[in-house]
């Protein structure tokens, strides 16, 4: 499938996901007692759930590396909390929101560090593979 | 006095592919035309690559080719010694390569598993394939089930 299609349907997908919970959230009732209107919390809610979906599409590019996906999509992410959550006032920024963020760069560098070590033992499998090949053609050789 | 060849034929588990080795005292003409004969059997099975060097066509084996990779709109063909352009597209040299040998490692690449010497995996996350005559490139992760299951299932005969 094309990248612009996947995409497309990353972000759709995303929409639709980010307005289901923005109707949830709405329905507990610190939030939707603040006058706020419901349209624009939950299309702000799907664009919430959009913008990190849609980005998630870094991870089909092949060309890229997996640290340079993970930033990226880390890097997205964190932007879309920041650029909506604050606005909208779904929270206050406070000092503790440091160990927040903290702890938002451990998470994704767990999951990059997961990632990785997955990936070198599957090249390590590889390589394993080759060496029984080569060896067998060396044999074959003599 | 009329040169008879003998023909000895041993099966051998470890063979995925015939693997010829003719014995002589001396090499003769007889000999380069049983060479001639046995390439061109095996050449119709796995025909040769039709390319471009220098405006001239040539026909590369296919057991020469370490890599086949589109560079902007043109598809290149790398031995080890020559890089030819091939007026083809990868899925249509897919049809017709040695699907035991070679694999699409990426949406622009083509290689030639027996050429490989090694992968490695950097810092950025990126798989990287080396091949025998030094020659480096990337192989896309959603690609590497393949590799394994052709890795898995191959024996090289080739010498």
């Amino acid at each position: 499938m094309e990248l612009r299609n996947k995409f497309i349907i990353n972000s759709l997908v995303g929409f639709i996901l980010g307005m289901l919970v923005g109707i949830v959230i709405w329905m507990i009732p610190p939030v939707n007692s603040e006058g706020r209107s419901l349209i624009v919390h939950v299309i702000v809610s799907g664009i919430h759930g959009l913008i990190p979906c849609g980005a998630a599409t870094v991870y089909e590019i092949e060309s890229w590396g997996l640290t340079k996906q993970t930033v990226i999509h880390a890097t997205v992410t964190l932007a879309t909390i920041l650029g909506i959550e604050i606005p909208m006032k779904w929270w206050e920024p406070e000092p503790e929101m440091l160990i927040a963020l903290v702890a938002y760069v451990v998470i994704y560098a767990i999951i990059w560090l997961a990632n990785y070590l997955y990936w070198k033992i599957t090249v390590a499998d590889m390589n394993k593979a080759l060496d029984e090949i080569h060896s067998r053609k060396d044999e074959m050789n003599k | 006095m009329k040169n008879m060849v003998e023909i000895e034929i041993v099966l051998d588990e470890q063979y995925a592919d015939p693997h010829v080795t003719i014995k002589t005292k001396t090499n003769t003409q007889q000999v380069e035309n049983i060479i001639c004969a046995i390439e061109n059997v095996s050449n119709s099975d796995y025909p040769q690559v039709a390319a471009n060097l220098d405006d001239k066509l040539m026909f590369v084996s296919q057991r020469d080719i370490v890599r086949i990779h589109t560079e902007g709109r043109k598809v290149l063909l790398q031995t080890e010694d020559e890089t030819y352009t091939v007026r083809r597209t990868l899925t249509g040299l897919e049809e017709v390569l040695d699907c035991a040998r070679f694999l699409r490692i990426s949406q622009s690449e083509i290689i030639n598993l027996y050429k490989v010497k090694c992968f490695d995996l950097n810092m950025a996350g990126t798989i990287g394939v080396e091949f025998d005559c030094g020659l480096k490139s990337w192989v896309s992760r959603s690609r590497v089930k393949q590799i394994k299951e052709m890795l898995a299932k191959s024996c090289i005969s080739e010498v």
